[in-house]
């Protein structure tokens, strides 16, 4: 059993290397095949994670890196939370690379298509990397290179658009992560420590003169990550980006990479500062607020959006404003809520970026109003895309509907639950004006386009993505109450 | 206010990451933000070298097993992160000087024409 402790570190080291080993084939074909065997093999390891917590008693273990041990060395941790998490992102970049396979090969030039497949490798290497790491250092240089890689999937399509999608995209990328290193070096100037259990014994211990320099370092950390997960002042760069991205790249940019700085903030809120911190600094009403705004504008955008790529972007901004408020609810609940709804929005926007981007495929343009009956072409496309419409609504028996109702249980104890409550009933009549109606042009057979580029059709491998994404979103309502339970069990193992 | 003066190097980097963050987020022009992103960047490692060194003390080097003593040597390891720092924003860099070459091959411009930029210059 004590193989298991080595698997948060193999699984960083399987996709780094299956990325290095991509370029020395020539073949795309064989490059695609080892990126899903690496993906795989990952979503394995992560399961067995999730089975040797299971079976040991204690809720969390931690894994040196080097000879040193802890203050000076550099150590990943693993939980429930870390361990599902990873499970959960390593399965939604396999699906999405399996569903978008075929668009991929449409939207990027040949010769460039392997090194796709390598930056994606990097880019799960990076996310795992903020999963499982315990020192904030290391979460900046891997923030860092998750950067480089997520510009790089959206530049590859060579159009026009997405250079300069990117660049926008780069420009507040570096600038969140300068935000982000130069408040982990206040944070270590008044700490002395980098690893983050450290931090917080030294932040538990300190002195009060010491708060202003303390509550600077946590308000730039969070404004740094917020940039990179595109909270709702911070979202300008989103969906440019992931409009003009590859679909399979959009769906991996909403679902993985927004969530991995979340994920990184979560730790940082939790386990670096603590709960007790944060009341004292009054940081999560901030955070709650933002989240409302969000949820509300975010939506707003997105009903007035004439591409479809762009909509679907949009309502990721909603979505994070979700998140965040689940956070800033501060309760293990509705941190748990916001986990939750992290699962959930990874899984039903890769659906929607991949089915939606099946259906511009058909009708060659990106705009809303050419789609007109396009789901009697491709139906299971058309399925997924309105699966996935009605899930993010929160309509009863999709995965939306249990977050929506875990945040609103979440929320009744706090002081602001009136106003989550109203958020929440706007922001889901706002969904619901945005996804309905395309979602009924989708089948709409009489005002049909008939000057159509292509007969695309999901198939093979993209086709069995899309059945399996649909069935885990439906599934995923049914599995709530032991996920949840697992869920506010790794959170308390956090700190 | 004094003790702006009096740790005027921690002040000068905050000015200097001023200078950057607001050339690489407002200016048009790509090379300028990406000497704004340099800048940036410089001023946190000035700011971690200076957090790092303790007046009056010596480079933190061991030589053959004389071990001087923790009160001999400065604090080695905002040196190493410096290191690290100055490692990612030289790939940061390229990177981005790729991004440009290509923005100049499609616009045939190096000023990204863009509303969120526009305000600013």
């Amino acid at each position: 059993m004590e193989a298991f402790i080595h698997i948060p570190f193999l699984s960083i080291l399987i996709t780094i290397l299956a990325g290095l080993i991509i370029p020395l084939f020539k073949c795309t074909r064989i490059a695609k095949k080892i990126t899903m065997v690496s993906f795989f093999i990952v979503i394995l390891f992560s399961l067995l994670l999730i089975f040797y917590l299971n079976g040991s008693n204690q809720g969390y273990f931690t894994y040196q890196l080097g000879h040193y041990t802890a203050p000076w060395a550099n150590e990943l941790r693993a939980s429930f939370f870390e361990a599902i998490l990873s499970l959960v992102l390593s399965f939604i970049m396999l699906l999405s690379v399996a569903g978008g396979s075929k668009s991929i090969s449409l939207d990027i030039k040949e010769d460039k298509e392997k090194y796709y497949y390598l930056i994606l490798n990097l880019l799960l290497a990076s996310i795992l990397a903020l999963i499982y790491t315990n020192d904030i250092f290391t979460a900046y240089v891997f923030i860092e290179i998750n950067a480089v890689a997520a510009c790089a999937i959206v530049v590859i399509n060579d159009t026009k658009d997405s250079i300069k999608a990117t660049i926008k995209y780069f420009v507040m990328s570096v600038l969140g992560s300068g935000i982000y290193l130069f408040a982990i070096s206040t944070l270590y100037s008044i700490t002395g420590h980098l690893a983050m259990s450290n931090i917080h014994n030294a932040i538990v211990n300190m002195p009060e003169s010491y708060y202003i320099p303390l509550a600077t370092s946590l308000v730039l950390i969070i404004v740094g990550l917020a940039v990179k997960s595109a909270l709702f002042p911070f979202h300008t760069w989103l969906p440019d980006a992931h409009g003009s991205a590859t679909s399979s790249a959009s769906a991996i940019l909403s679902s993985v990479v927004l969530k991995g700085y979340i994920i990184l903030l979560i730790k940082i809120l939790y386990r670096v500062y603590g709960y007790d911190i944060l009341i004292e600094l009054n940081i999560l009403p901030i955070i709650l607020i933002l989240g409302i705004l969000g949820m509300i504008l975010g939506s707003v955008f997105a009903l007035v959006q004439k591409d479809l790529k762009k909509m679907v972007a949009y309502s990721s901004v909603a979505q994070i404003g979700y998140i965040y408020l689940g956070i800033g609810l501060g309760t293990e609940y509705g941190v748990a809520a916001a986990l939750f709804h992290i699962i959930v929005h990874g899984l039903t926007k890769s659906l929607l970026f991949i089915s939606g981007g099946n259906l511009l495929e058909i009708t060659g343009s990106k705009k809303i109003e050419d789609l007109n009956g396009v789901a009697h072409i491709d139906p299971i496309s058309g399925i997924g895309f309105v699966v996935g419409g009605l899930s993010m609504i929160g309509v009863p028996l999709f995965s939306g509907f249990i977050s929506k109702i875990l945040f609103i249980n979440s929320a009744l104890d706090s002081s602001l639950a009136i106003v989550v409550i109203i958020g929440l009933a706007i922001s889901t009549l706002l969904n619901a004006m945005y996804y309905i109606p395309v979602s009924l042009r989708l089948f709409d057979k009489r005002n049909m386009n008939k000057n159509l580029e292509r007969s695309f059709k999901a198939e093979g491998m993209g086709k069995y993505s899309l059945i399996i994404l649909i069935f885990t979103n439906i599934l995923l309502g049914f599995l709530s109450k032991p996920l949840v339970s697992a869920l506010i069990e790794g959170f308390k193992s956090i700190g | 206010m004094e003790n702006l003066f009096i740790n005027y190097y921690e002040s000068i980097s905050i000015i200097l990451f001023g200078i950057g963050f607001s050339i690489l987020l407002l200016h048009r022009n790509l090379i300028r933000k990406i000497i704004g992103m340099n800048i940036m960047d410089v001023s946190i490692f000035l700011y971690l070298a200076v957090k790092g060194y303790i007046s009056g003390r010596e480079v933190p080097i061991v030589e053959e097993n004389i071990h001087m003593g923790l009160d001999y040597y400065i604090n080695p390891l905002p040196g190493g992160l410096v290191l690290t720092g100055i490692v990612v924003s030289v790939c940061m860099t390229a990177f981005a000087l790729g991004l440009v070459k290509k923005y100049y091959e499609k616009y045939q411009t190096l000023d990204l024409d863009d509303d969120f930029f526009r305000k600013g210059s």
